[in-house]
């Protein structure tokens, strides 16, 4: 569109805008808050700046503009902070007092960032691509017996592969990539004025989010035959948002529309990124091979990005008053999500086809025609219902009671699909059946309703309540559905002026009702016959241990206890403190079970049908919780405050698994399995292992202001510290040396306790700020910084991962022959601790 | 669409005009919620309002300066609607005739009685819900976070000069978490604890803007909305189940390190529940997750492990 046409437009708005202003006393207020900063990190780590935008040089750290024209009632508002740096905000506000509209514009950034010092082989070619400049160079070791060469080198073979890995990624193709995403939110919301009790509010909404992550792209056959390399993800999404509300109040009954739909956009749809590992053959795209198990990998792996969807969601609310000081509300929302992305195909390569006589239907594996359906047409509705109503109805006491409802269909259809691995089939152009699936439609609803009840006693301000509430959720294509029964107790009493109390007791008790662990058997398509004599057979042996019980679905109890106290010492210190308990307790009674009893699965050993499951529960089996937080707040005169907090967490659960064959399902006393070197069989309490993971949380703050000169120099200093400690205790099979006969940091599945990981900040700030003159203040101020860390988990060395030339190339220390049990990364402690002293000089200046 | 947006600014910029031009209406009948004082408080008993801010700065002149630089201070002063709002000063603190002729402390007001002032006028929208609130529950009221004579905030009339700030005062263990390893922005300013929550209640736990927790969280993550192919049937029924929003010392906020939650659900053989099972990835970086990628759901027809 024309300048000039925007350059008219903005004179006429200006010119509406000085004659509402020229004739009437207006008050105006500048101010502009420029800044110089200095800042001295010891380690470029983008943990300093994860989201924020701090740099050396010139700021404006604030710029407001308020204008208020007494007699028409016009107001305008314009406040800008860190103007010009990733984390700005902007906003915009202009209204009128008298006729009670107001137009808000606000714009926000949150840049976060990853890692300053990732690595990467891989160039952006755009829209999701990406490519090498050259491959790596290793190669496949000897041939087999048919003579064609295999992807699973010797031992030999490996050790020359990782030395050409290394060199590989210490070569000048590894380039650096930064690592961060910024999100720039600009919303418009419009108030009109209230008309006989009704009031119109809009809001638009826009959001872009730029930039890139890291994530991982494994291209073959599972584990530990992985081709697994870190790459970077790209990010571009843009959401829009149009919010429309209506609200009707009167003196006793208010009702409230509210309309929202959302629409989101990702501008990439797919990423596609190259094996680095090994060129396709010859006039293929794709690598054959013959190992132990042959397979067919694609040269370029490919996955779907977050889809297109889009949601509509509409509320209506209403709230009544009535007699005996009671109240009604009661809402209804009904809610909708879609997406209906074009589907990718199963493979980015033809991977040779689906060629296998009787079997293949002869189309290539990257060809769409071979899908159920050409898009997702992913659907589905929410209803939610809720409706509270409180009462007092008699003297000194409460009731309040309570209806959930909430209800999510999922209407997305259901098709068979194949799967293929990881870009990956068999030499003979198929894919696993085993893994031939249905796509579920989950589905859930959700009911809960309540009472509480709250009698207050004739005598220091004390109530005692109690509250009773029941939820049930049913489920579909899960283990279990869940009823809770919940009951808790009060306290709440102020037996001085200067001290009040409250004090809580929940307990929860819920059933997961005829937890069916073999429910997952409905998700795969497969049918009995072509699989009857598989192992590794989850449609109709089992798929997860019939011990485990999944936490969200399973049996709970849990006790929570909640006590406060505040004293308010005399007018100028208050104290206070509090303590909190969590016990949670997933006990759900599993007994030992025979899963294959009544199968139909031949055996190769009929006996084997009678064996048993060790019967202990595995999954997460508890979880405890304690927090205690001080405070203390003190003015002894007009200038001086001092204020203290601490608080402190304490945290335990535990876990148990089991190691076991998931390829010897149908034949867990086999010989093969048993030895301890071995993953071993499902019914082996032996196989057990228990993680026991403690995590104490510290913080600490102090804050001091003092008013040197009163109204003149004002100083301002807090100090906070957060100090983290997470420690694992891991116990059972793989972790005792003795017991497994090497040692476990080179033994495949040897784990032992981890090194405890730590997160520690330090932040100190002292501010002056002094009243030049009237309307100019100068502000000095000096922060200090620091944030360590130490994660076993991020870093590149520990007892079973060790670096391979540099922390761009990892293996597991067993060194095993195959591929997956190596990793190419972007540098793992993407965001190292650091150190930082920065100064600040700003002056603010008001007209 | 260049050329749309430029006509989108320039009708907005028309619109903007229009408003300005639109005169205010003068003093309108409202039928607002007004309180029955004398049963608020038995001091009134008898009282009249006065209907004149003068006799009121007399004495309480040091706060009026601040009281004109807020919301109700210009609304009540320059265009009060319905007898409510010209009584100005007496609108909140009700009929001071008595007051007026005799000044002491007796007319002091409860937090309670403070709430039923305000809801002389703000009961409606987001706060339709206050009286069924947990805050309320807990006896919090208007006054525990809004100062209504002066604006110490940018925006709602707030205690503190931020949400942050203010809600740290009563919810000290949560404040706690926002300095852990893994955050929101919060300290930030970026996200505000009413990004997430109505203080001024809302149905359903925890008093969520959007009534439950997934809702809530595709206001701001509307990527992992969805629906997909293959869905991740706990991360849909709640994003809690395996995240905890106010911080935790584990990477992406979740409430444990990534192997160990997921063998939590997980025990399916071989490498599914190991910590160690012959590769470097299940104890290193994002632990299942640096194969199982789209953890939150999968759009690829081979996604149904969620490695793609």
């Amino acid at each position: 569109m024309k300048k000039s046409t925007y350059l008219a437009s903005a004179l006429l708005f200006c010119a509406f805008t000085i004659n509402a202003l020229a004739q009437d006393s207006t008050k105006v207020n500048v101010g502009i808050t420029p800044g110089v900063s200095l800042i001295n990190i010891d380690n470029n780590s983008s943990k300093f700046n994860e989201y924020r935008d701090l740099r050396d040089g010139f700021y404006l750290d604030n710029l407001n503009f308020n204008l208020f024209n007494q007699k028409n009632g016009l107001f305008i508002d314009v406040e800008a902070n860190k103007v010009l740096r990733k984390d700005q905000d902007a906003l915009f506000r202009i209204g009128n007092v008298k006729s009670r509209w107001n137009l808000v514009v606000n714009y926000s950034g949150t840049p976060h960032q990853i890692s300053n010092k990732a690595m990467t082989p891989y160039l952006d070619g755009g829209n999701g691509l990406y490519t090498l400049s050259a491959l790596s160079g290793i190669t496949k070791d000897g041939n087999d017996a048919t003579g064609t060469p295999s992807l699973v080198p010797t031992t030999s073979q490996m050790a020359i592969n990782d030395n050409i890995l290394a060199k590989y990624m210490s070569s000048p193709l590894v380039l650096p990539v930064k690592l961060g995403t910024q999100r720039d939110r600009t919303s418009v919301a419009l108030s009109l004025p209230d008309f006989k009790g009704l009031k119109i509010g809009v809001n638009f909404m826009n959001e872009q989010k730029n930039g890139t992550r890291y994530t991982n792209g494994t291209i073959g056959d599972r584990p530990p035959r992985t081709l697994n390399v870190q790459i970077p993800d790209p990010i571009k999404y843009n959401v829009s948002e149009i919010h429309a509300n209506v609200n009707f109040n009167r003196k006793f009954y208010q009702l409230k529309l509210d309309y929202l739909f959302s629409n989101f956009t990702n501008k990439i749809a797919s990423s596609r990124w190259q094996n680095l590992f090994f060129a396709p053959d010859a006039g293929k795209d794709y690598i054959a091979t013959v190992a132990g198990t042959p397979r067919n990998v694609s040269n370029f792996g490919q996955r779907a990005l977050a889809p297109d969807n889009f949601s509509n969601n509409i509320t209506f609310s209403a709230g009544i008053d009535l007699p005996f000081d009671s109240r009604f509300n009661a809402t209804v929302a009904l809610g909708s999500m879609k997406q209906n992305q074009e589907l990718l195909p199963y493979s980015y390569s033809t991977l040779g086809g689906d060629l296998l006589a009787g079997v293949g239907d002869g189309k290539n594996w990257n060809d769409v025609s071979k899908l159920p359906r050409l898009r997702a047409e992913a659907d589905m509705r929410t209803v939610r219902f809720d409706m509270e109503y409180t009462i007092n109805p008699i003297k000194r006491l409460n009731v309040r009671a309570y209806m959930r409802y909430y209800k999510l269909d999922n209407n997305t259809p259901t098709d068979q699909w194949r799967y293929v691995t990881q870009d990956a089939a068999n030499t003979n152009g198929t894919v696993s059946l085993l893994n031939e699936r249905y796509n579920l439609a989950y589905s859930y609803g959700k009911q809960k309703y309540g009472i509480d009840l709250k009698h207050y006693l004739p005598f220091w301000h004390t109530n005692i309540g109690v509250k009773v509430a029941k939820e049930n959720i049913t489920r579909d294509f899960r283990e279990a559905d869940t009823d809770e029964s919940i009951l808790e107790a009060s306290l709440r009493s102020r037996p001085t002026n200067r001290l009040s109390l409250t004090a809580s007791f929940l307990y929860g008790d819920r059933n997961g009702e005829d937890y069916n662990s073999n429910v997952t058997s409905q998700s795969y398509w497969y049918d009995f016959e072509r699989a009857k004599a598989d192992h590794d057979n989850p449609q109709f042996l089992f798929a997860n241990h019939p011990d485990l019980r999944k936490y969200d679905v399973s049996d709970r109890k849990r006790n929570e206890f909640k006590f406060a106290a505040t004293y308010i010492a005399f007018d100028k210190l208050d104290l206070s403190a509090s303590y909190r308990f969590n016990n949670t307790d997933y006990e759900s009674n599993v007994q030992a079970v025979a899963p294959m009893a009544n199968t139909n699965v031949p055996l190769p050993k009929p006996s084997d049908a009678n064996v048993k499951t060790p019967g202990q529960q595995l999954g997460l089996l508890d979880d405890k919780r304690q927090n205690v937080t001080v405070n203390i707040q003190f003015m002894p005169n007009e200038k001086w405050t001092l204020s203290l907090f601490a608080d402190r967490e304490f945290a335990n659960y535990d876990h148990r698994g089991i190691y076991f064959n998931e390829t010897a399902r149908n034949e867990p006393t086999s010989a093969a399995i048993q030895p301890a070197n071995q993953l071993g069989p499902w019914s082996d309490p032996n196989r057990i292992f228990n993680t026991i993971t403690d995590e104490v949380t510290s913080s600490f703050g102090m804050g001091l202001n003092h008013e040197i000169i009163p109204g003149k120099l004002r100083m301002e200093s807090d100090f906070s510290v957060s100090l983290a400690s997470v420690e694992m205790d891991y116990s059972g099979y793989g972790s005792d040396a003795t017991f497994i006969g090497q040692p476990w940091e080179t033994f495949q599945f040897g784990f032992n306790d981890p090194e405890e990981r730590k997160y520690n900040q330090y932040i100190f700030n002292i501010s002056l700020e002094y009243n030049v003159l009237k309307n100019l203040i100068v502000g000095l101020q000096y922060s200090y910084d620091q944030y360590s860390i130490k994660d076993w988990s991020q870093g590149t060395e520990s007892p079973w991962v060790e670096q391979v030339g540099s922390d761009y190339f990892l293996r597991d220390t067993s060194r095993d022959n195959r591929q997956g049990n190596r990793l190419i990364t972007m540098g793992n402690y993407l965001a190292p601790g650091y150190s930082a002293h920065m100064g600040f000089l700003t002056l603010a200046y008001r007209f | 669409m260049k050329r749309k947006s430029g006509y989108i600014i320039v009708l907005s910029l028309l619109f903007i005009s229009m408003l300005l031009s639109i005169p205010s209406r003068g003093q309108e009948k409202s039928d607002k919620g007004e309180l029955d004082w004398a049963k608020l408080n038995a001091g009134f008993k008898g009282a009249t309002f006065v209907r004149n801010t003068k006799s009121c700065l007399e004495c309480h002149d040091d706060v009026h300066g601040k009281y004109m630089e807020t919301a109700h201070g210009r609304a009540f002063g320059l265009n009060p609607k319905g007898s409510l709002e010209a009584a100005n000063c007496e609108a909140c603190h009700g009929p001071r005739s008595k007051h007026a002729e005799e000044p002491d402390q007796s007319l002091k007001f409860s937090v309670e009685q403070y709430s039923a002032v305000c809801m002389q006028c703000h009961q409606g929208g987001e706060r339709m819900h206050w009286k069924t609130s947990l805050h309320k529950t807990a006896e919090v009221g208007c006054v525990s976070c809004h100062t209504v004579m002066e604006k110490k905030s940018q925006s709602a009339l707030l205690a503190k000069t931020n949400q942050l700030e203010l809600c740290s005062s009563c919810h000290k263990d949560v404040a706690a978490k926002m300095s852990r390893n893994s955050r929101h922005p919060v300290k930030e300013g970026k996200v505000d604890c009413s990004s997430c929550h109505n203080p001024h209640g809302a149905p359903g736990s925890g008093m969520l803007v959007k009534g439950n927790v997934n809702e809530t969280c595709y206001s701001c993550h509307q990527e992992k909305r969805g629906p997909f192919l293959w869905e991740h049937a706990p991360a849909r029924e709640n994003c809690m189940t395996c995240h905890d929003p106010h911080g935790t010392n584990n990477k992406s906020l979740l409430v444990t390190q990534s192997a160990t939650l997921c063998i939590s659900c997980h025990q399916y053989g071989g490498h599914v529940n190991e910590y160690r099972y012959n590769r470097v990835s299940t104890p290193n970086g994002n632990g299942c997750v640096n194969c199982h990628i789209s953890v939150h759901g999968s759009n690829h027809p081979s996604g149904t492990k969620l490695t793609r």
